[in-house]
């Protein structure tokens, strides 16, 4: 007997899955693409406050406004003569915040309903169902924006917005989850030895369906920040001075420098660009490693 | 096919029922209601309950109990929401509180100008979107597919808003070819009276095609801004369709008798292709409505996506509703009939 028989096929059989993901992940070149814009920008974010040449808020000089890009100030300076490189800096920061946490509160709140309505079906379902159908009624940008013209503008309603906008979408991933998966037999044992509809949905059929969802997070923090930017942009996200990409795309559009002075737009858009763009990738190449049966949805 | 037609209109009231309901919980969760905004520093205790009562703002919100015992069954209706949901219907749609016109009045001026646009979107991104999409499909991994498929990508993740200032940065301000915003320049939008205020067709209508033409030059950046991702995603949409029908047997037997490469990707491929594409484009045009908000705003098109951040901005709520509701509308029935037309189109699919 030889060991030099072992296919390719045998191979993948003998991977961990833990090992058979992370292959088709490095396989997977918008993956790779887009992990490594994101790390970069995780990175820029976390390492901002130590990174800082300027003050984001503070530092200005009404000398220096609106000096076109120079060694001293990479991106030039905006109206306040504020270095715009460090405030498109410190906007990694907030966009970050606004997609970690609106998108965990959309994923949990969006879960759970979706469970719940695959669980008990009949009417619980069907109210759950009409509340997704509502909400999706609504262009996403639109209800953000009316839902922020309600509670008024900021970055806390700003995250609140974007959550309720992409609720829908966990709840129809997850309530999809739990038809699929209950007829399964670990479901049933799970049933017979009696665990309450609570354990079958979060320790058993949860951990099952998990892909699809860390699929739809990563995508949805690219439309997370897009629209956070969209609501800083028509002055309800983020206020003035916080250094949100789109709250300062504002700034200089409302005052009428965006395109005589076009580096204080110019900039932060590119870094909303990079950043969308980077975990739209980075989903693409999580859903080939993770989900590979499901085709890549022309989205 | 008819009934299954039929159910599903019917099927869309539930969820007209509940935007109305959460377009009015909206307005009621505004901190100052309407006769505060109206009467603003000026109010006194007693001209704001005068105004109250005038609007129906005393009221109770959903049910009467007092006016069941008054006026029966009609008065426990008496109330805000089923005033507000009874004017609807009526398409009695307030009154600006700034203004002091019809909402509605606006809206029909508005929308035009958003049909417009949304146009204008549309024949860019089917135009472009469908023959990029179908040449990638044809040369797949190469670096044409490879090339437009990146770009696409880029499209999707773009900032609208930014694109729209870019283009005016550049072919406005810098190269001086189109015009930075609004629908006419100002000699003509004071001068020209529109018929249907879609100033493209209203021009050639008065005969004047100096109008159109200025009309398609102000149209060219903001529908460029806004067919930016529909394009994206129709190129995409029509690549894999093309993909997955390239690779089917017919399309293989249609090769094996010979026919050239140009028959087979357009007369077998394309056209069963283009049935998931034509779906994706539908549902473009309602995903057109949220975009024409930023664009609108970017460009000062005067159309109902500014008119609703306008209505925004100085707190005109009756704007702010009438423009959510209708848009919200517009939305549901063009993507249900969106689902109804796929559902006929496609034999395959059964109708329940």
């Amino acid at each position: 007997m030889t060991n030099a028989t072992i296919t390719p096929e045998r191979k993948a059989q003998l991977e961990t899955p833990t090992a058979q993901i992370w292959r088709r992940f490095r396989a997977s070149s918008p993956g790779k693409v887009g992990g490594i814009i994101v790390l970069v920008f995780i990175a820029l974010a976390l390492l901002a406050p130590i990174l800082k040449p300027y003050d984001a808020f503070k530092d200005r000089s009404y000398r220096d406004r609106l000096t076109p890009p120079s060694t001293s100030h990479i991106f030039g300076t905006d109206n306040l003569g504020r270095d715009v490189a460090t405030r498109v800096l410190h906007g990694s920061r907030i966009s970050l915040q606004v997609g970690l946490i609106s998108v965990s509160l959309a994923a949990v709140v969006g879960t759970l309903l979706g469970l719940i309505a695959g669980f008990f079906r009949g009417r619980v379902d069907a109210g759950i169902d009409w509340g997704t159908n509502i909400l999706l009624a609504f262009p996403g940008t639109l209800l953000a924006i009316a839902i922020v013209a309600v509670r008024g503008p900021g970055l806390t309603n700003t995250m609140l917005a974007i959550s309720v906008t992409q609720i829908p979408v966990y709840v129809r991933i997850a309530r999809s989850m739990v038809y699929s998966l209950r007829e399964q037999d670990f479901i049933h044992a799970a049933e017979a030895l009696g665990a309450s509809s609570w354990r079958q949905m979060l320790v058993h059929v949860l951990p099952n369906g998990l892909s699809p969802l860390i699929v739809q997070s990563t995508l949805t923090i690219g439309t997370a920040t897009l629209e956070a930017a969209a609501l800083g942009f028509l002055g309800l996200g983020a206020q003035p001075p916080v250094p949100e990409w789109g709250t300062m795309i504002a700034d200089a559009f409302q005052i009428g420098v965006a395109t005589t002075a076009p580096w204080t737009m110019i900039f932060p858009g590119l870094a909303i660009l990079l950043t969308v763009l980077g975990f739209n990738l980075l989903g693409d190449g999580l859903r080939d490693a993770l989900d590979p049966k499901s085709q890549r949805a022309a989205k | 096919m008819f009934i299954y037609a039929m159910r599903r209109l019917i099927a869309i009231v539930p969820v007209l029922i509940g935007i109305s309901i959460l377009v009015f919980m909206f307005i009621h969760l505004i901190p100052g209601d309407a006769a505060t905004i109206l009467l603003g520093e000026r109010g006194t205790p007693e001209r704001l309950a005068e105004v109250r009562e005038q609007l129906g703002l005393n009221k109770p919100w959903v049910f009467n109990p007092e006016g069941l015992t008054k006026n029966g069954i009609v008065g426990f209706f008496d109330s805000q929401y089923f005033n507000f949901v009874g004017k609807l219907l009526q398409g009695d749609l307030g009154v600006s509180l700034l203004k002091n016109i019809p909402v509605k009045t606006e809206l029909v001026q508005r929308w035009p100008g958003t049909i417009e646009l949304s146009i204008g979107a549309m024949i860019l991104s089917t135009f472009l979107g469908i023959p990029i999409g179908i040449l990638a499909a044809v040369r797949r991994n190469s670096i044409v597919d490879n090339l437009s498929m990146t770009v696409a990508l880029v499209g999707v993740s773009m900032p609208i808003f930014w694109l729209g200032l870019l283009l005016i940065y550049l072919f406005a301000v810098e190269l001086h070819w189109l015009p930075p915003g609004h629908r006419l320049g100002t000699d003509l939008s004071i001068s020209f009276k529109p018929i249907t205020n879609l100033l493209v067709l209203d021009g050639i209508l008065r005969g004047q095609l100096n109008v159109t033409l200025q009309a398609l030059q102000h149209l060219i950046l903001p529908s460029v801004a806004l067919a930016t991702i529909p394009t994206a995603i129709i190129a995409r949409m029509t690549r894999s369709a093309m993909l997955e029908t390239l690779n089917q047997d017919y399309v293989r037997t249609a090769r094996a008798k010979g026919l050239s490469q140009r028959t087979v990707v357009y007369k077998h491929a394309l056209r069963n292709a283009l049935l998931p594409v034509a779906t994706v484009i539908g549902l473009q045009v309602g995903a057109l409505l949220g975009g024409a908000i930023l664009t609108e705003t970017v460009f000062s098109w005067e159309g109902i996506g500014l008119w609703i951040y306008e209505g925004i901005s100085t707190r005109d709520y009756p704007i702010v509703q009438a423009g959510v509701i209708f848009v919200a509308f517009v939305f549901t029935l063009v993507n249900t009939i969106v689902d109804i037309s796929y559902a006929l189109l496609d034999p395959r699919i059964q109708y329940r």
